[in-house]
Formats: C-alpha cells, structure tokens, sequence
C-alpha cells in the first residue's frame, strides 16, 4: 500500500493544484464537514465537561445550593458576603498566590541549573537524565506523602538530617512559616525536574559554535550563560514560568495529602478550601463562590504572565 | 516503511483492541458481581473489626449471608467526603453504616437514611435509658422530624487519662483544677516528656478539643462566649506559656497521640474510650497503673466532658434492604451489646443489656462521670457539620497565632451568624 | 578546538589542571546532590515499605533498614481491596490514554492540515481551556453526572479523564503532524482513498511513535491522577489506586491512623509500573514531554 501511493505522488506532470481547481467549493464545503467531524469528539468533550461547567459555575454561585438542606434558592451575593468574613478564604487566596509565585521561581532557577547539569558530559548521564524524570512519573499523592512523613518532627528523616547538619529541630509542619516552605519543598521537588526537561531539549537546540566562539572570545563560564544560553532560552523559561502559574494556581493533590491546609490555615490553597466546602460540608453553592475567586485569580495571573510573555517576546 | 517502525500496525491494532476488550471486559464483570448471591457491606471504624467478627459470624451462620467489613471514616467530614455523592446518585456503596454526630443528623435531613422505628424492635430501644437516647422529638442526633435514623453503639464521653505510676512514685496529687493541672503539668514537663498532649489535627479534632475545654469553663461553643474565650485562651496558655504541651498537638492525630503517652512521655491527657482497649492491647507496654481514669480536671464551671457517639444507619440506597434491615437489628440488639462492648470498649455504653452483665472495665468510670456530673451533651446546631467546621477552623487559628483571641471570637461569631 | 583551548593556557599547565579537576569535582558534586535529592523520598518510601511496623517509628530514624520484610505487602492485601483497585486504576488509565489520544489524533489532524476560518479561534481555545481550574468545575459535573446517571460509573471517569488531557495531546500532535509532509495524504486522496483510509493508512503509520509516545504519557498523568477518581468513584468497584492511599493518608484514623507501614507499601506498589515505564520508553517521554514546549 505504502509504495503504491508513493509511486503515485511522483506521477509526472501534474501538480496538486490542477486536481483541485474544478472541485474548489465542493471541496471547501466538505472540508469544514470533515474538519467537524474530527474535531466534534475532543471539541465536544470540551464544552461538555469543561466550558459547560465553567459557566454553570456562574448560577450556583448564587445559590445556597447544599444537597443535604434542599430546596435550593436564589440568594444573590449572600456567598459572597459569607466570603468576605471568611478568613480561611482570604489567607488561602494570600498563600496560593506566593505558592505559585514561589514554587514557580524556584522551579525555573533549579529547572536551569538541572538542566546545564544534565547538559554537561559525564559518566552515566544517560541513567541520571533517567533518573531525573523519576519526581515527574510518580503520583503527587505518594510524592506528598513520602514528604508528609520526611518532615515529621518526630520520626522525619529531613527532620533528622537539618538537625545533624544545622543542630537545629527544625518544626516543619506544626509551625506556619515551616510548613509553608515544607510544602513549597515538596512541590518544587516534584515539578522542577519537569522543567529541567523542557529546558534540557531547548539547550540542546543552542548551536555548540556559538560556545566556540565564545570560549574562543575568552568569556567566562558565567559570561557564556547569560550572553548566550539564558537568551537563547528564555523565551521557553517564560512560556514554561506561565503555564506552570496558571497550572499551579489550581493545586490541590499536594495541600490535600500533605497537611491538609495546616497548622491552621497556613497551608491552605483556594482548590483545598473549594473541595473541603463542596464534598466536606456539601455547601456546593459556596463552593461555586470560591471556584470564582479562583477564576479570576487565573484571569489575573495568567493575563499578567501573558503580558510579561509578550514583552520577552518583543526583547529576543 | 513500516517495518523500520518498533511498532507494526498490526501491533498498534492489537493495541487497541485489546484496550477495547478490556474496557468493556471490565464492564461486564461489574455488571455480574453481587448479582446472585446477598452480600452486605458493613462500613466501620477499623480497630473495631475484631470485635465484631464474632456477631457477624452468628449472624453469617444464621441467614446465610456474608458481611464485608469496610473500614468507615474516622470523622463527620470525612463521612460526608465519602458517601455523599453516593448517596446524591441514589446509591450506596455500603449496607449498613457507622455514623458519628455530625454525618448522622447531615444524612438523615438530607433523606438519605431509612428511618429505624420499626426496624429496631421496642425491646432494644428500651434498653437505652432515656438520659442516653431521649424521646425522639428531643434528640437531634438520632432522630429527625420525628423519626429515628440511628441506633447508639457507642456513648464517648472524653475521659481523663492520667499515669497514676508516676503521680504515686513522685507522691504528687492528680490534679482537681485547671491551676493545679498547669503546675503538675510543668512539674512534668521535661526534656522528651510533656505534661498533657492532645490530637488536634484538622479537620475535626481541634473541635472536640475545644469543645471539652469550653464545657468546664461553662461556655457554649457555637456562641463564642466568654466561656468559649477562657476555654480557647487556656489552651493557648498550656502550648505557649507554660509550654505543658507540645506545638506538635495542632498537626497530631488520636494514634499519635495515644503512641506518645503509650512511649512514656505524657502525664495526662484527654481521650476517648477507645484508648481503655488500646493501652490495655498494648501488653508490651501496659501495667497497671499507667492509664487510669478520673475525672477531668475543674475549670470555672466545674469538672465536665462532653459526650456524643457513634450509632448505625441504614442507607436508604441499599439494594438488599431486607437483609440490611435484619443485619442492624441484629448488631444492635440487646444479646448481642455485651459481646461487642467486651470485645472493644468502644462499644460499652451506658445500656441496660451491658450494665447488667459487665461490672468492670470502663462501667464504672462510666458511672463516675455520671454521677458527678460531669457529662455535658454535646453542642448542637442544625447545620452540626459547618458549626464545627467554624469552631474547629477559628480555634486553629488562634492557637497557629494567626489570629488574637478577640480577633477569633469576632470572626467565629461572624460566621456562626452567616450561618444563619 | 581543544589545541586553542591548551595553546592560550600552556603558560601555566598546573594551574589549567587544578581547574579542570575543580571543575570535574564541581560537576560529580552536583551530580551526586540531584541525585540525593531527588531519590531520597523514593528511597524512604521504598525501605519503609519493607521496614517491619513497630521499627518505623524510631527516633531518630533509621536510614537504613535492620530487617527486611513483607509483611506490610500482606497486610495491604488484606485491608484494602488492593487487587481490585489496582485493576480499576490499570483501566481507567489505560482507557483513558486510548481515548484521549484517539480524540485528540483525530482534532489534532484536523487543525495541522485543514486551514479554515476559525481552525486558530478553536486551536486557541483547546489552549486556553486548559487554564480553566479542575477543581472549579467539579459542582457543576457533579450535578450534570448526576442528572445523566455517570456517577460511579467508569465511562463517566474515563471521558472526564480525557477530557483534562485532550488539549495538551492535541498541542503535542499538532506539532508531530506538522512535521510530516503533506504530499503523501494528498496522493492517496487522488487515488481515491477516502478520509478514514487517508488517517489509517498514511498519517497513523508515520505518527505512530508519537501516538505510542502520547498513549504512555497519558497512561502516567491517568495513573497518578486523584481529583477525578476521589468525587466520582464512590464505591470500591471503580475506586482507584490514589483513591486508596489518599483513604489511608488523610483521615486521621483513631485506631489504625496513619498506617505508614501500609501507606509505603501501597506507594510503592503504585510507582512500579509508571517506573516501567519510565525506564523502557525513556525518550519517547522526553520526546511527547518535550515537543509541545519547544517550538
């Protein structure tokens, strides 16, 4: 079959166009056909369980709306004023904001560091670049309570290993600010070698003779990365630092397992609060209120990320 | 150019196929189990598997059904987690059903129960006295408009647990007052070894912690009230100005809890029944002595616990209702209390049936509390599970320094009264 | 180029060399800190899966194991319905990367080689649907499932599934496809071939590595995906392995809490098979991950 059409491609004289100059509007027509119908099952799909929910997100969100009290009424922006008294909603919209912008920092740093490593020659790279994808594979839930349990005060080994390096207990998850960076350390461990992946592929993409040329002009180590590895990949830092905001700000698995937005509500993301309100109380309207504060934090984000995009892009 | 492939089309057909297979496979399989043969799910608190065995096995041999075991939540909320969006589907993935305080009342509002009157014949609910399970219309925790929803199996009452050892090795007094458990609690208080802990993990258990403080200062919790500020200020005190009790307690669980004291290194503590069964199971470590009960210490508004517990329901989505229906009149009735209350002292109760036959054990600090009076009912609120929610939210707050305590009694009323 | 590199630096060749062992030092040290830090926590869980119960809650803790056993493995097998989860998880991971690929092969063909009006209006929103949160949307699928009867159910988990996925499949592809050249669809369309035969007999076979290489990547992401199991499988016929850890990890059980012992077991029963798969498709994971990023 294979040969038969590529005998066929080579047939001489005509070219593409001649076939289809005489067909040109059937041909248009059908094609949108054609292209409906493959794109209406992922397309469809879609609307059906995303952009459908989105909206409908709207009308609950202004309703009490809870299985276990029915009937559910129109109670306009009762939510909202419930939110505003709310202080586990407001300390999870401040910590889910430095949640994301933090892990995401810290995630694109380690991610190019990682990645030069993983750029340089030595033995057994292939296996360490295997390894590297290893925090990717695995489940968030196991990777959260693999840290849950290393930063015990009682019996983690982090907790043991600060103490024999620093002398110091370290009280990781019983204290706000501890957990707070126990939490970002576990998330930054899971996503950074993601990161150093993409960045690996677009170093590999930098041409070795501008190095040459570099290490012929006699520029240091340092020079060379920031006049030309970081330009070359920035635009891949961006995109990447973007979606991994949007991406993040939607957290939950991490908060869920590991501590659960503790102590208090330190740790508490705006994802934890929504589920503990929808599937622990049933308040399904609040809930609605909440994923709307959500939304609009990633409009916020993700359109100030954009813009930051842009003007990289405009720069290189 | 197929060939130079790993994957042949023939393979990724295969592929496919075999996926198509499996999926509807799995369909199929799911379709048949359970279909002839009556198979009940029991969802219950793990560590009281063993004791139930034997009543499930009578129960086994006497109708010819089997009864799976599932481990229940531990937590109204994550009761709720759990089953409620089966039960909104109108279905149920289990038959009968260990409900606490907070989901029992939740479920049977929602419909999802089926009412007990009639399943649970007279003579067992005879066999509860009436200051443990009042008339219907005056119990919110088993019945609703009317009718009952759950059967008691457990009366918790947070007993105070204390190292009656060391109390008699260092000839020191266990202590009657919130003062004098603050000066024996420093006076323990030393190196690994703390003077009182507790599990006040979220969610859930700051509440119960909260609430047991608030019922010796003579407050009402869902109020924040004055009693309410000096309950949640003395627990600020033991962690942060006497530092009798670890920063640990806020992250902590009832098993880390009890595996602390049971590693020596807690004077006292509250806790729930379950914990007689645990230490005294505990032989590699247990002798006497080393979990005594007695009563809390006094606060303003004396020396008071509260008390709640959990009973079972009967989902009204079972599809083997009749079976059901026999399997919870069967579990609870009144031969049966006594062999479930010896096999785990979670199940003793304050009944008839049980009082009769057993004397020792936790009976008689049962009786203790009771007549000293010392039991307080546990707070209600029509919306249980989203007032406990606020307690439990508002109290981890102010104990995380997040919020000052007037700060979390305002915030705590806030919300109480959006409550509505 | 290493002549240049030794000609500008002859004049002190001791000092070239103590840089260059520097240097190599430097590197191994990095090395062997990514890898410290990244195998620590596998590491931990897996000698704790094998650690008998009444030594894990040592102080301090033991970092290396004193006696090996199996009797956590046993335990979760008979606390859990194990099997039966495991085997919830294989299908709805499996079917989940089927599906979606299929989806999102089909859509992906459509917006690389059809140029219609609109084809980058719906390009641009497969993209930016990605950014509406999961967790926002669970009320109102879970009153729309309820209506249509999907609760519990495995189809219902499985279009939800690849629904999440589809967009950043059909980014992955677009890209595959447009690197093949258009020529060859365009003679089997002469000769006649209809558009099923085009997709089976031409495209499918030259995207085949990617199709495979999406098909494993999304089997990962269904595996270890929790949210959508955790609200809509509500009984142990279609509960799923992250299901089952988050049970043990989140609840503070009174009796049994926290069960390390079988939470580790169960962990590491639960990474094997994505670390299969890891080791033996290692670049074409790298290849799916990296060809949406890199354009």
């Amino acid at each position: 079959m294979g040969s038969k059409t590529i005998s066929t491609i080579h047939s001489p004289g005509k070219t593409m166009s001649e076939y289809r100059r005489p067909r040109i509007s059937k041909i248009v027509w059908s094609r949108y056909l054609v292209a409906f119908l493959l794109l209406f099952p992922a397309l469809g799909l879609r609307l059906f369980t995303s952009v459908y929910p989105f909206f409908r997100t709207f009308y609950f969100a202004l309703t009490n709306y809870n299985p276990a009290f029915p009937p559910l009424e129109f109670t306009g922006f009762e939510n909202f004023v419930r939110m505003r008294n709310d202080l586990s909603v407001s300390s999870s919209v401040s910590f889910t904001i430095s949640f994301v912008l933090v892990s995401t920092l810290l995630q694109l740093f380690f991610g190019v560091l990682v990645a030069l490593l993983l750029n340089a020659k030595f033995r057994g790279r292939g296996f360490v670049r295997a390894v590297n994808l290893i925090p990717w594979a695995i489940p968030m839930v196991v990777a959260a309570m693999g840290f849950r349990w290393m930063f015990d005060s009682e019996y983690g080994l982090i907790t043991d290993l600060t103490y024999r390096l620093t002398g110091l207990t370290i009280p990781w998850l019983t204290t706000s600010l501890g957990a707070k960076a126990a939490v970002i350390i576990a998330n930054v461990w899971k996503s950074t070698p993601f990161l150093a992946l993409v960045f690996l592929a677009a170093l590999q993409g930098v041409p070795v003779e501008l190095y040459e040329a570099a290490r012929v002009d006699g520029a240091s180590k340092l020079q060379t990365f920031f006049k030309i590895t970081l330009p070359l990949i920035l635009s891949q830092v961006v995109t990447i630092g973007l979606f991994m905001i949007v991406w993040q700000l939607a957290a939950f698995d991490l908060i869920y397992t590991m501590t659960g937005g503790g102590p208090g509500f330190s740790t508490s993301v705006l994802s934890y609060n929504i589920y503990r309100a929808a599937f622990g109380g049933l308040n399904f309207g609040y809930a609605s209120a909440i994923s709307l504060v959500l939304f609009v934090l990633v409009f916020i984000m993700g359109g100030l990320g954009l813009m930051l995009f842009r003007k990289v892009e405009v720069e290189y | 150019m197929t060939k130079k492939r790993g994957l042949s089309r023939r393979d990724f057909l295969k592929l496919v196929g075999t996926s198509v297979v499996a999926a509807s496979a799995s369909g199929v399989l799911q379709a048949c189990g359970g279909a002839e043969k009556v198979t009940l799910t029991l969802a219950i608190q793990a560590f009281a598997h063993d004791a139930m065995k034997p009543v499930i096995e009578a129960w086994e041999a006497k109708t010819g059904h089997t009864v799976v075991l599932e481990s229940g939540p531990t937590t109204g909320q994550e009761m709720m987690t759990k089953y409620a969006p089966a039960f909104q589907s109108e279905t149920s993935p289990v038959d009968v059903l260990s409900l606490d305080d907070v989901s029992g009342p939740a479920f049977s509002r929602a419909g999802w129960l089926e009412p007990l009157d009639d399943v649970i014949p007279a003579e067992t609910w005879g066999d509860f006295p009436p200051s443990f399970l009042p008339p219907v219309d005056e119990d919110p925790f088993h019945s609703y408009e009317g009718k009952r929803y759950r059967v008691p199996h457990e009366f918790a009452v947070g007993y105070f647990w204390h190292r009656t050892d060391w109390f008699e090795d260092q000839n020191i007094e266990v202590p009657a007052t919130w003062d004098e458990f603050v000066e024996v609690g420093k006076h323990f208080t030393s190196g690994d070894v703390w003077g009182t802990t507790e599990g006040m993990k979220k969610p859930a258990l700051t509440f119960v912690y909260i609430a047991y403080l608030a019922a010796s200062a003579g407050g009402k919790v869902f109020d924040f009230d004055e009693g309410t500020a000096v309950a949640l200020q003395y627990a600020y005190d033991m962690l942060y100005t006497h530092k009798i009790m670890s920063e640990t307690v806020l992250t902590q669980d009832y098993t880390q809890q009890n595996d602390l004291y049971m590693k020596d290194r807690v004077a006292m503590m509250r806790q729930w029944p379950y914990f007689w069964g645990v230490s005294r199971d505990n032989t590699d470590w247990y002798a006497e002595g080393k979990a005594d009960i007695t009563l809390p210490p006094a606060g303003p508004a004396g020396a008071k616990s509260w008390w709640g517990g959990w009973g079972f329901s009967l989902p009204k989505f079972s599809e083997k209702m009749d079976a059901a229906k026999d399997l919870i009149a069967w579990v609870s009735n009144n031969e049966n209390a006594p062999i479930l209350a010896e096999g785990q002292s979670w199940f003793v109760m304050p009944r008839t049936s049980i009082l009769d036959v057993m004397k020792g054990g936790l009976v008689p600090y049962m009786g203790l509390y009771s007549e000293s009076n010392a039991l307080v009912p546990r707070p209600y609120h029509p919306k249980q599970a989203d007032a406990e929610t606020i307690v439990d939210d508002v109290s981890q707050l102010y104990l995380t320094k997040q919020l000052s305590l007037n700060e979390a009694l305002q915030q705590g009323k806030d919300l109480m009264a959006a409550l509505g | 180029m290493t002549a240049t590199g030794s000609t500008t630096r002859t004049y002190n060749p001791w000092r070239y060399r103590l840089e260059r062992y520097f240097n190599h030092f430097l590197l191994y040290f990095g090395v062997a800190l990514f890898l410290f830090v990244i195998l620590l926590p596998f590491y931990w869980i897996t000698i704790s899966s094998f650690t008998p119960r009444y030594q894990m809650f040592s102080i301090p803790p033991r970092w290396f194991p004193t006696e090996i056993t199996f009797e956590n493995y046993g335990k979760l097998v008979n606390n859990i319905p194990f099997f039966r989860y495991y085997f919830n998880s294989l299908i709805f991971a499996f079917s989940s990367a089927v599906v979606s690929v299929l989806f999102a092969f089909l859509a992906a063909y459509a917006l690389a080689r059809a140029h219609f009006r609109g084809s980058n209006i719906i390009f641009l929103i497969f993209i930016v649907s990605i950014a509406i949160p999961q967790i926002g949307t669970l009320v109102p699928l879970f009153e729309l499932y309820k209506t249509v009867g999907l609760i519990n159910s495995r189809l219902g988990m499985i279009l939800l599934m690849s629904s999440l996925i589809i967009p950043f499949t059909v980014w992955t592809l677009v890209s595959f496809i447009q690197q093949i050249p258009k020529e060859m669809e365009e003679a089997a369309h002469i000769d006649g071939a209809n558009l099923a035969q085009v997709l089976w007999q031409v495209v499918v076979p030259v995207v085949k590595p990617a199709i495979a290489t999406m098909i494993i990547i999304n089997f990962i992401i269904s595996w270890n995906e929790l949210l959508y199991p955790l609200v809509f499988a509500t009984s142990s016929a279609t509960k799923t392995l992250s299901v089952g850890l988050v049970e043990l990890a989140v609840d503070p059980a009174m009796g049994a809490g926290r069960p390390w012992d079988l939470m580790s077991a169960l962990s590491v029963s639960m990474i094997i098979p994505v670390l299969l798969l890891v080791l033996f498709f290692q670049r074409l994971i790298v290849s799916g991950l990296t060809k949406g990023a890199i354009k």
